[in-house]
């Protein structure tokens, strides 16, 4: 008996997987569950004829291969349904077309590209500061060895405050660069320090496809114990290597920025020719990047630490310019012209 | 400024193995940065002596001639359409393939139907000078056929170097201070100066300086015998290559020496000066002077001027007076080799707005000292050139000054620590005396004494030590080597964290886009909005009216941007990060002596939101800023106010609450801007204080249970006056029961055809549920009973079945 009831399982299972069409799946699942000649009918008929004590143990097991059949025919229907083409036809769409689009936003390249390089300079123990854009001459010159009558001030063209509509104190300027945040973070945090401040500037020169009154920097500034040339050299090459995705090769020469002494720009060899020479970098294998330093001792006392016994460099990165090289942008306008056209390529 | 390799050579030996390239290079890595190099044999390649045998009409051009030109191994046919060639003159030919220095290529062309094989040359073309007027003229005893570098005898390379990486460097303003340079970077001799000057006479030259702080130096000598005549050629040639204009022999003498020693001299016309004497001092109320470019210059009082007995005779530093110019009957002349405060001559260029090769180099500070070498410099090279002049007083000399060389005090150890490099004492020794340093070696270190050249303002400081020994040694020999520092973790900058996690958000989850605006808006735009114009910081010095003052909202540029974009784009929605200058409310402190204040500068996020086919575009920038702060985790609430901004639609604006304060405000545009601004689509605003964000801003999340039973949602529509606001319904409903009410939903609300006017249908979804057992229809239809029975009451409600 029991091994009956398997060998009409087995069988069964065998020719469902066998069948090919409705008709032959019709006729099987008469073959065992017709209710009169059925196999499965017969096989509870012949149950009636065991023992008392084994019939419930048989009546589970025909119950369940009864389940299995029927679920292996549903599989079957359903595998003999989906088949052929005819469905195929009915469900065609065209794939191709765009029906229901989700609208994108878009950040600005250059809140895109200072993101990037606040994560590199995090990555490497830098504080992401910022500062007031609309500053005070003490910060934005003074307490940057850069006093009144220094010829510096000619170069950096300042748009300056009618005291009368402000808070009234001192000169006030708009800050020609992110470097009064340098004496800010000192006065705040003392040494050491290791600081990034990404920023709005602004100059008050004409406005043409490469020059804006309003533009974006990056300042960087560590100040530590016996912080050298060597140093600032090492990890420059290595935050750039970061922003540029490979190794980059720089060198220093000289620079004249009053905050920082001695003063350096700082060259990338070029990335489009290798160093060999090529219109990007007019031939000479070097791009002038950025203008660095140790910071000057004078800015290090406005800022309240000890020029004896803490040194640190500065460096200034033009993030429009930046910005401006990665995705070749050639009118510096368009980062403030708020025209879609624009943004929604970012 | 230009560098003449050939004058350089005057003073320090430069091996011929040296390219000019690699010279260049080494200065741009040691000094200043060198922006590039003119090759003169270089670039005068192909452009030969020429000799014009025939000149004819152009048959099809009135202006163009036909010039046969005899190059000796050939005859060309060159077009030509300058008035001055005649048969017979020597001309420089640009042959086919040259490339001329001012980026001309000369190829074979047909003009007007004529054929021209190369091209007859001006100076300026050249870049042998600056005339264009017609071809240049050369001597009649050059050779024809010979290359016209070779010709002229212009071997020489010009370097150009960067002026503003000379700022801080008043000695490198001329060739000898580049020559020192190289002397240095090379490790060659410097050619000290030695001059072999008649006796002085015992005439002496009245000159008073009334105040040594704005002159702390001046030095005059009388010549007589001057006869004014061009200068020689050599003197010509490189007064060219520097890129001046050859006047005459005295001028330029004058010209040439400050070009080759960085001391500005003026010469001036001895009888033209009343009572034949020299004062310096501040100009005189309602004084006026002609200057040597033909200007009339009123001039201020605090403006320092060199006058002669009666009037002012020049702007001292910048600019002669036209009264005692130079000219061609001029016999007898003083020289001027003074000098000035850079302080002073700096305001007086920028009253005037007038700069000279003068005044560029006084602004630096220069050295006192270098008037003394300047003025002999100039006597001998007039006394070598004029024949006939002769000494007619001595070198006059008045000063009063003082300069601070030092001695600068400087350990190993210190330099040897900045630098990062371990120098040699003897060459860093070496290095600083070959820059002119006197250097004294000491137990640890050196003393060091800075030259007068160096000692003005330049070099004070060890650091200033620093970067000498650096830069001469190499910044490219210097060992790299990463800081030895402790890992401190980086304070987190709290607005910064908060500020990008919303820009993304926005962004990159609600579909907007970032722009960036100027801070600056202007008198009218703000005006428009019912703004006042006062209420904002002016700037003093604005680019236009347009762009004069500091935005105190970044609504009013965001709304500019709708209108541009409104033309491209149907739905969109745009949003700002940025600072706001409220000039009433203390902000940073200006400094950290004084308790004085800088305008509070908060940050805000605003933005405007706008769909073509939607007139009520408030809902979407509601849903924005409800999503946004959801996603942060702020509770917040949305108030109802009537208290708006100028430019804001009062019966559509909400404030938005965070724990008790107000951080902003979402809103509509006022229905009376549109027309003003040109907007054609209704528009939504919003802003938050993003400063104010932060300080309430917490990443604590706490996770509350999933709901172990199931709840029963029952859908409520019903009819009510348009008046009632959602958020009565909602406080209403959940007052009913607040256990098991657990969400009131909004989902439907509608006006018009088949409702009652003054009313809406609005429909809504409420979810029961129990925190202990699983609800059944029953109970839960006991208190939806209740809920309908409610609304009934409180607001009319009609329920629809």
């Amino acid at each position: 008996m029991d091994l009956d009831i398997k060998k009409i399982k087995e069988q069964a299972i065998k020719e469902i997987e066998g069948v090919k069409n409705s008709e032959e799946w019709e006729q099987i699942k008469n073959k065992y569950f017709s209710r009169k000649s059925g196999e499965l009918a017969k096989l509870l008929k012949d149950i009636k004829d065991v023992s008392e004590d084994l019939r419930p143990k048989f009546g589970a097991m025909a119950n369940q291969v009864k389940d299995e059949l029927e679920k292996a025919l549903d599989i079957k229907m359903s595998e003999l349904k989906y088949k052929g083409n005819g469905n195929l036809e009915r469900d065609f769409i065209d794939v191709t077309l765009n029906v229901e689009k989700y609208k994108l936003g878009h950040l600005h390249p250059v809140t895109q590209i200072s993101m990037e390089l606040e994560d590199i300079f995090k990555s490497m123990g830098f504080m992401i500061l910022d500062g007031p854009e609309l500053e005070s001459d003490y910060y934005n010159f003074e307490a940057l060895n850069i006093p009144s009558w220094h010829p510096a001030r000619d170069t950096q063209d300042t748009f300056y405050i009618d005291p009368l509509t402000s808070s009234g104190h001192d000169p006030q300027l708009l800050r020609t660069h992110t470097s009064p945040v340098q004496v800010r973070a000192m006065q705040k945090y003392g040494a050491p320090l290791r600081c990034v401040v990404p920023g709005r500037v602004f100059r008050n020169e004409a406005t043409d496809a490469s020059h804006e009154h309003t533009f974006y920097q990056l300042e960087g500034l560590m100040i530590d114990k016996d912080i050298s040339i060597s140093n600032l050299i090492a990890v420059m090459k290595e935050l750039l290597s970061g922003i540029f995705k490979t190794e980059v090769k720089v060198r220093l020469r000289p620079g004249y920025f009053p905050f920082v002494e001695p003063g350096f720009e700082l060259d990338i060899q070029c990335l489009i020719c290798g160093g060999k020479g090529c219109p990007v970098c007019k031939q000479s294998g070097w791009v002038e990047l950025l203008p660095c330093g140790l910071v000057h001792p004078n800015v290090l006392k406005y800022g309240g630490i000890d020029p004896k016994k803490y040194s640190g460099f500065a460096f200034g990165l033009g993030l429009t310019r930046l910005v401006m090289m990665k995705y070749k942008i050639d009118d510096i306008r368009l980062l403030q012209s708020g025209d879609l056209r624009f943004l929604n390529q970012f | 400024m230009y560098i003449s390799r050939n004058w350089l050579k005057d003073f320090v030996k430069i091996p011929d193995s040296l390219s000019s390239k690699e010279l260049g290079l080494k200065l741009t890595m040691a000094t200043a940065e060198v922006e590039g190099f003119v090759d003169q044999t270089e670039s005068l390649k192909g452009v030969v002596v020429g000799q014009i045998l025939e000149v004819k009409k152009h048959p099809n051009a009135d202006k163009l001639k036909l010039a046969v030109v005899d190059i000796g191994k050939a005859r060309l046919n060159i077009v030509c359409g300058a008035p001055n060639i005649e048969v017979g003159q020597k001309v420089p030919v640009a042959t086919v393939g040259a490339s001329l220095p001012n980026g001309m290529k000369i190829v074979k062309v047909k003009v007007r139907g004529e054929e021209s094989s190369g091209m007859l040359c001006a100076q300026d073309e050249l870049k042998l000078g600056s005339d264009h007027s017609g071809i240049l003229i050369l001597d009649k005893n050059l050779k024809v056929g010979e290359p016209l570098a070779k010709a002229l005898g212009l071997d020489d390379v010009i370097y150009e170097i960067d002026n503003k990486s000379l700022t801080h460097r008043p000695d490198l303003w001329s060739q000898y201070g580049f020559a020192r340079e190289v002397a240095a970077i090379f490790g060659k001799e410097l050619k000290d100066w030695k001059f072999n000057l008649p006796k002085m006479p015992v005439e002496k030259l009245d000159i008073k300086i009334e105040d040594y702080k704005l002159c702390p130096r001046y030095e005059g000598v009388v010549i007589e015998g001057i006869e004014i005549a061009p200068s020689p050629d050599w003197m010509q040639k490189r007064i060219t290559a520097v890129g001046m204009r050859p006047i005459n022999n005295i001028v330029d003498i004058t010209n040439y020496v400050m070009w080759e020693l960085g001391q500005p001299l003026h010469a001036f016309d001895y009888d033209k000066l009343d009572g034949h004497r020299i004062i310096v001092r501040t100009a005189k109320a309602n004084e006026t002077i002609k200057t040597l470019d033909d200007e009339n210059r009123k001039l201020e009082t605090s403006i320092l001027v060199i006058a002669d007995a009666k009037k002012p005779v020049a702007i001292a530093g910048v600019m002669g007076g036209a009264n005692t110019e130079i000219d061609n009957k001029t016999k007898k002349i003083i020289i001027e080799s003074a000098n000035f405060d850079h302080v002073s001559i700096r305001r007086t260029e920028a009253k005037l707005s007038l700069r000279s090769e003068a005044s560029i180099r006084f602004e630096k500070s220069l050295d006192p000292n270098l008037t003394d070498l300047a003025i002999r410099r100039a006597v001998e090279l007039i006394l070598q050139i004029c024949p006939k002049a002769k000494l007619a007083s001595r070198i006059e000399d008045v000063k009063k000054f003082k300069l601070n060389q030092g001695p600068i005090k400087v350990s190993f150890e210190f330099l040897n620590k900045r630098i990062g490099e371990v120098i040699a004492p003897n060459k860093i020794i070496d290095i600083l005396e070959s820059l002119g340093f006197e250097v004294k070696k000491q137990k640890d270190g050196l003393l060091i004494l800075v030259p007068t050249w160096r000692a003005t303002k330049d070099i004070s400081i060890p650091e200033d030590i620093i970067e000498e020994v650096a830069r001469i040694y190499g910044y490219d020999n210097l060992a790299v080597a990463m800081p030895l520092v402790s890992m401190d973790r980086p304070e987190l900058n709290k607005e910064r964290y908060l500020e990008r996690k919303i820009k993304t958000i926005l962004s990159l989850g609600l579909a907007a886009s970032e722009v960036y605006n100027y801070s600056f808006v202007g008198e009218d735009q703000v005006k428009k909005l019912g703004l006042k114009a006062e209420d904002h910081v002016k700037i003093s010095n604005p680019q236009s009216k347009e762009w004069n003052l500091m935005r105190r909202s970044l609504i009013p540029n965001l709304l500019d941007n709708a209108r541009l974009n409104a033309r491209f784009f149907d739905d969109f929605s745009l949003f700002e990060v940025g600072l706001t200058y409220l000039p009433e409310f203390k902000g940073a402190r200006i400094s950290n002596k004084e308790a004085k204040f800088l305008p509070l500068q908060d940050k805000w996020i605003s933005g405007v939101v706008t769909e073509k086919k939607n007139d009520k575009p408030f809902y979407i920038a509601k849903n924005i800023i409800s999503s946004l702060l959801t996603r942060l985790h702020f509770e917040y609430k949305l108030n109802n106010t009537k208290n708006v901004l100028s430019f804001v639609k009062k019966n559509r604006a909400v404030d938005v609450i965070i724990g008790g304060k107000n951080i902003g405000y979402i809103s509509e545009l006022a229905d009376d801007l549109y027309e003003k601004l040109g907007l054609k689509v209704k528009v939504a605003i919003f802003e938050l204080n993003l400063t104010k964000l932060t300080e309430l801003y917490t990443d604590e999340i706490i996770y509350k249970p999933i709901p172990k039973f199931p709840g029963i949602d029952l859908d409520i529509s019903m009819i009510i006056p348009k008046a009632i606001l959602w958020e009565q319904v909602d406080k209403v409903v959940r007052e009913v029961e607040k256990d098991l009410i657990r969400e009131v939903n909004f989902f439907d609300v509608y006006e018009g055809a088949g409702i009652p006017e003054g009313n809406k249908s609005i429909a809504f979804k409420i979810i029961y549920r129990s925190d202990d057992k699983t609800l059944t229809m029953e109970e839960v239809q006991v208190i939806h009973q209740k809920v309908l029975k409610t609304l009934e009451q409180k607001f009319g409600a009609q329920i629809r079945k």
